[in-house]
């Protein structure tokens, strides 16, 4: 039964990453001037039957409804189309870059769960306390801090003031690990390489912090305020008055059930991680996706652009899936898709 | 005959008046409540002081914002220049206050935007329902699907750099969420009593919308209009810092956080100063939305 219900809620992201599909492709097509003007740029000796020959070429002379269609068909065999800054295929820049992004929001959500938990439970639990108005006034700054400013800061200060940490980039020339899946802490375990460990674990510190600070904010907020609602329930109560520890009780009963709301904010902060992490790797010249994107639009790559937004799309829709998957393993009661 | 048209007209306008009436007296007490909470206070005080700062601008900056003197480059704060001199030697105080005038327009114009047709196209789908609400609801849902820094870093790909253009591409997005207050608060409130009434007493569909229901779902509009000011601000100080946001003649606090990152060893108080005004202008706005959601609509989930 919860089995039908998964795969009836993974079928309907189906037609919204059609859906994104679309919408990127229009997007491509509101832009001034097509892919023949793009190549050609401002040569002049170009005859107007040489730039249509062109345009057949590459079917932009088809309807439009025709173009969709086969754009539609040349995504669903994964081919992203053709970077002219970097002479190679959209989809294997992408898969390049995947790695290191994946590594950096794993590490930041990672983080953010990590404060976050502790904190929004302690908060809840010691509500209106010294502890409770520090953590959320704190929260609120995180939550008002442009990500892009905080990384600048704490380059400012705990690289070039302090010199503790490296400003930039993935890891020291010289110690990136071996191979093995392209996230490099991971791989320098697998590998048994205790430098090249150090090594990344150093420059990932201050870009998780800069991506994770709004995140563990967000979370914070939502935990505190959800465990805050479930502890005034009957049921919470008549834990208490049958004995349960009073750790067990929170742990247990109210932590459990806040659980549902912080996972639904998480898959939207990862949301959010996503998009922030352009400006992050910018700034830590860190090489992931989010920085092929931004140098895509200054050579006016649009292919790159687009495949890029489209895999940031995909990834967001699959993530909201899965957290909408995790509420049925939190809450058995709940039904798939039912707004919490 | 006449008389019954007119005697009709007179008493409509009796009614908005009221209505007129009942709205300020909603809008007193809601800022009389808001008065009670400090942190709303305190950010409403900041954001005037740097509204005000961005309106007299001309006035109050110490230079133009684009003056160069070469021969001050770089000159740290303090002495002649209060928060120091960037890299063409321009006066970073100067430049931060022009700096406030890009920010707050393009939350102000960007939100009012963004409600206006977001709430006003959910008022319709919610009301009507039907193929309308639900092509609107695919759409919005597919909309969401992207980040919005994302969307509108890929809309700024496609516009190029500009203010307009930069408004245009964060309300692209921006419209989606009020929609979908809009069009939740309308489907909770058209099945109520005083909406059948209105129908009974042959109202047309447009005033039932306009002033019966929507009084009634405007609330969190109103909250969540105020929060995303400050999203809207960091998004438009995000673009400019890519350097696709506003062209870079004038003066905005993401690009100068960008000019110092790039002389960010040797000038720390480049990025540090219009940074810090823009962290202080949106954690305002943020107390402010937060302090009116206590008001208005305390069990609404903003963050």
């Amino acid at each position: 039964m919860r089995g039908v219900k998964i795969l009836e809620r993974a079928l309907a992201a189906l037609p919204i990453m059609l859906g994104v599909c679309i919408v990127v492709f229009l997007f491509m097509r509101l832009i001034p001037g097509d892919p023949v003007d793009i190549m050609l740029g401002e040569a002049s000796n170009v005859t107007q039957e040489e730039i249509d020959a062109l345009r057949a070429q590459f079917n932009l002379d088809d309807p439009i409804h025709v173009q969709l269609a086969s754009y539609l068909i040349r995504v669903l065999k994964g081919d992203l189309g053709y970077s002219i800054s970097r002479s190679a295929g959209v989809r294997d820049l992408l898969l390049e870059a995947l790695p290191a992004t994946v590594e950096l929001a794993l590490s930041s959500i990672l983080l953010a769960l990590i404060v976050a938990v502790p904190l929004g439970i302690i908060t809840a639990v010691r509500h209106r306390s010294a502890v409770d108005r520090t953590s959320m006034a704190a929260s609120f700054l995180g939550i008002s801090m442009p990500a892009f400013w905080l990384g600048i800061v704490l380059i400012l200060v705990f690289a070039v003031r302090l010199k503790w940490l490296p400003t930039s980039g993935r890891a020291t020339y010289g110690f990136v690990p071996a191979h093995v899946t392209g996230l490099y802490v991971l791989d320098s375990i697998l590998t048994g390489d205790v430098l090249a460990l150090e090594d990344s674990i150093r420059h990932l510190v201050l870009p998780s912090i800069a991506l994770g600070a709004a995140p563990a904010a967000v979370i914070t907020r939502v935990i505190r305020s959800s465990m805050l609602e479930v502890m005034r329930k009957d049921y919470v109560t008549f834990a208490r008055a049958k004995g349960v520890a009073e750790w067990a009780v929170i742990l247990k009963h109210v932590f459990r059930n806040a659980l549902i709301p912080a996972v639904t904010v998480t898959g939207l902060e990862i949301g959010s991680l996503l998009g922030g992490n352009m400006v992050v790797e910018t700034i830590f010249g860190w090489p992931g996706m989010g920085r092929l994107v931004v140098d895509g639009i200054f050579s006016r790559d649009y292919s790159l652009v687009q495949g890029a937004v489209m895999v940031y799309g995909f990834t967001f829709v699959a993530v909201n899936l899965i957290a909408d998957i995790l509420y049925t393993w939190l809450n058995p009661k709940l039904v798939i898709g039912e707004k919490v | 005959m006449i008389r019954g048209v007119s005697a009709r007209a007179g008493v409509r306008r009796k009614l908005f008046l009221l209505r007129l009436s009942l709205w300020a007296e909603n809008a007193k007490t809601t800022l009389k409540r808001l008065r009670r909470n400090k942190a709303a206070v305190l950010g409403a005080l900041v954001v005037s002081v740097i509204a005000l700062s961005a309106i007299f601008a001309e006035a109050i900056a110490p230079y133009p914002p684009d003056e160069m003197n070469l021969s001050d480059r770089f000159s740290p704060p303090g002495g002649k220049y209060i928060l120091g001199a960037d890299h063409l030697g321009r006066d970073v105080l100067s430049r931060v206050l022009h700096g406030a005038r890009v920010s707050i327009l393009v939350g102000i114009i960007t939100v009012t935007i963004s409600v206006a047709t977001g709430g006003a196209l959910g008022l319709l789908a919610g009301y009507y329902g039907g193929w309308f609400d639900a092509f609107m609801s695919r759409l919005t849902e597919v909309l969401l699907a992207f980040p919005y820094l994302i969307f509108a870093i890929g809309a700024m790909a496609m516009l190029g750099p500009g203010f307009w253009n930069l408004v245009w591409a964060l309300c692209f997005k921006g419209w989606v969420e009020f929609f979908r207050l809009a069009r939740a608060g309308v489907l909770s409130e058209k099945t109520k009593e005083y909406v059948e009434a209105a129908k009974v007493l042959g109202r047309s569909d447009f005033e039932i919308m306009g002033s019966e229901i929507l009084p009634n779902i405007v609330n969190p509009l109103v909250v969540v209009g105020t929060l995303r000011m400050g999203t809207m601000m960091v998004m438009e100080a995000s673009l400019s810092f890519l350097g696709i946001g506003i062209p870079p003649r004038i003066p905005t606090w993401g690009s100068m956080i960008q000019d110092g990152y790039r002389f960010i060893l040797n000038a720390w108080w480049l990025s540090t100063f219009p940074g810090l005004v823009l962290v202080a202008l949106v954690l305002s706005v943020n107390l402010v939305g937060e302090g009116l959601r206590e008001v208005l609509d305390p069990d609404l989930q903003t963050f």
